[in-house]
């Protein structure tokens, strides 16, 4: 069998979700691979950190907190409840 | 899609339900499965990301990739190749890892659609039926839009805009061009594939000639007054090579309206230009499948409606990456890639009978100024009707006057997204 794309795991695991919120979220969440999927050290690979630290980072964010070369821009596109379900998915429990 | 699935497939149906019990793919309990037809044109980022994860997405499915290629040249970083800083090899990939996932690959045109009885003509006349198609054939090129530009004349005076002979052809002129040559760039008014790609590809043009070729200029002839991250450019045009590179838009009358490939002219309502070499980026329109089956409208490209990719021309048929109307969405392999697996996600909900989700997409493109200074344009995007729309006080450029580390960085990350997204699509 072929390597499982991680980010493929999340939209397969989307669809079993119970509501269709879950499922947007993780279709939301599919998206981050396409620059934090990599095996490199330059970003960091999103399923290291656990949920609660994700959420905060991707709060910090949002909120200007933190600054990032371009995460701000990013985090301040979705809601609280959405960047808190997508680190729920991405991260560690 | 109530169509019987044959013998074969429920063997194999249940041999998937084995290997996801005996935990090989955790998490990967079969979901319903519906063993339907999906047939997917295009081998690009979107969709070959799209074929790949539809069959993860439901293992039953019947995924047939039509791309007569058997070699992808990616566009993203090509511009590195045109200034000699890269190999046309490290832009190639091919469909083998594609192909062990499960698609099958048919290295054949697509020439007609027959969309009431859901058919697919190839060119060597065979025929695919699909409950779905998902068509992602990417830009081709407007040659009737620009008088004296064609197939022949792009061999004078290269567009580079599909990469592979092109992309080293004008890499090969420009390292041909002696010392004190003018090299012109045409770009495009909107909308066309890559929207910073003209300003990257003048950059790191600009910084070849600035290191090699240092009397040489570089003129921009454009069809539009703004462009993407326009001030960002400007501003490094300005401290990292003079004046070196010259841009007008179509209010100094830089539309460029004729070209001479003969003569390497090129021509504006107001003046003839002689170009030592000329790239020409000529208007584009979505691939001619999509015009030859009346996928796309009067606009050239194809109109859908956003959340789904559904095309709002024929049933059962989906639009993704360059060819699609995503409106506020670029094209560019990003948005490709992101609306490949939402779409590749509606589509099999759809064939289950479930509805069309609301999600929100991003894009994020890099552009070089040089090989060690990256800027940067994002977005995030939601879903109204049958519009893309930006989400407001969201996006945006990278922040003027930023630090050579800051640029740095982000020309370290444009190098990681390509890999990134090249092996996550391809590898």
């Amino acid at each position: 069998m072929k390597t499982f794309a991680p980010w493929l795991m999340l939209l397969f695991i989307g669809p079993l979700a119970a509501d269709e919120t879950d499922a947007s979220a993780h279709a939301m969440a599919a998206t981050c691979s396409g620059c934090h999927g990599g095996v490199s050290q330059v970003l960091p690979a999103l399923d290291r950190f656990e949920s609660r630290v994700l959420a905060q980072q991707l709060l910090a964010f949002k909120s200007g907190e933190r600054s990032g070369t371009l995460m701000n821009r990013i985090a301040r596109g979705y809601t609280d409840h959405e960047l808190t379900s997508i680190a729920d998915i991405l991260g560690q429990p | 899609m109530n169509r019987p699935i044959n013998t074969r497939r429920r063997q194999v149906l249940k041999g998937m339900g084995l290997l996801a019990a005996s935990g090989l793919l955790p998490g990967c309990v079969s979901t319903a499965a519906t063993g339907a037809r999906v047939v997917v044109v295009g081998g690009g980022f979107a969709g070959v990301s799209a074929a790949r994860a539809l069959l993860q997405l439901d293992p039953s499915l019947d995924v047939t990739l039509v791309e007569p290629d058997q070699r992808y040249v990616a566009c993203p970083f090509s511009n590195l190749v045109i200034s000699g800083e890269r190999s046309i090899a490290d832009q190639t990939f091919d469909y083998r890892a594609t192909i062990r996932s499960g698609v099958r690959h048919i290295p054949l045109a697509a020439q007609d659609l027959d969309p009431i009885n859901h058919q697919l003509t190839l060119v060597d006349g065979s025929t695919l039926a699909y409950d779905k198609l998902i068509m992602a054939p990417g830009i081709s090129i407007n040659y009737d839009a620009l008088p004296g530009y064609s197939v022949a004349a792009s061999q004078n005076m290269p567009h580079a805009w599909q990469a592979g002979p092109q992309t080293t052809l004008l890499a090969s002129q420009l390292a041909a061009m002696r010392d004190g040559g003018t090299v012109v760039i045409a770009a495009p008014a909107n909308p066309f594939r890559c929207p910073p790609g003209p300003y990257e590809r003048a950059s790191l043009i600009a910084a070849y000639l600035q290191k090699y070729k240092p009397k040489s200029k570089l003129l921009i002839l454009d069809s539009k007054d703004s462009f993407s991250k326009k001030s960002l450019f400007q501003a490094a045009w300005k401290s990292e090579f003079g004046d070196l590179i010259e841009w007008q838009g179509v209010s100094d009358g830089a539309r460029v309206v004729r070209v001479d490939a003969d003569k390497m002219t090129l021509h504006t309502d107001f003046d003839t230009i002689h170009a030592d070499v000329a790239n020409i980026i000529p208007p584009q329109q979505a691939a001619k499948i999509a015009l030859a089956t009346g996928i796309a409208d009067d606009s050239g490209w194809c109109p859908i409606e956003a959340a789904s990719f559904a095309s709002r021309v024929a049933d059962d048929v989906h639009v993704i990456g360059d060819a699609a109307i995503a409106n506020a969405m670029p094209k560019s392999a990003f948005s490709a890639n992101a609306q490949a697996k939402l779409c590749a996600l509606q589509v099999s909900r759809a064939l289950r009978g479930e509805s069309t989700l609301d999600s929100k997409l991003m894009n994020t493109c890099y552009s070089l100024v040089t090989p060690n200074y990256g800027i940067s344009v994002a977005g995030v995007y939601t879903a109204e009707g049958n519009r893309w729309l930006e989400v407001k006080g969201a996006g945006g450029t990278s922040p003027a006057g930023a630090s050579p580390k800051v640029r740095q960085l982000e020309a370290d990350y444009a190098r990681h997204w390509f890999s990134t997204i090249t092996q996550e699509v391809f590898g």
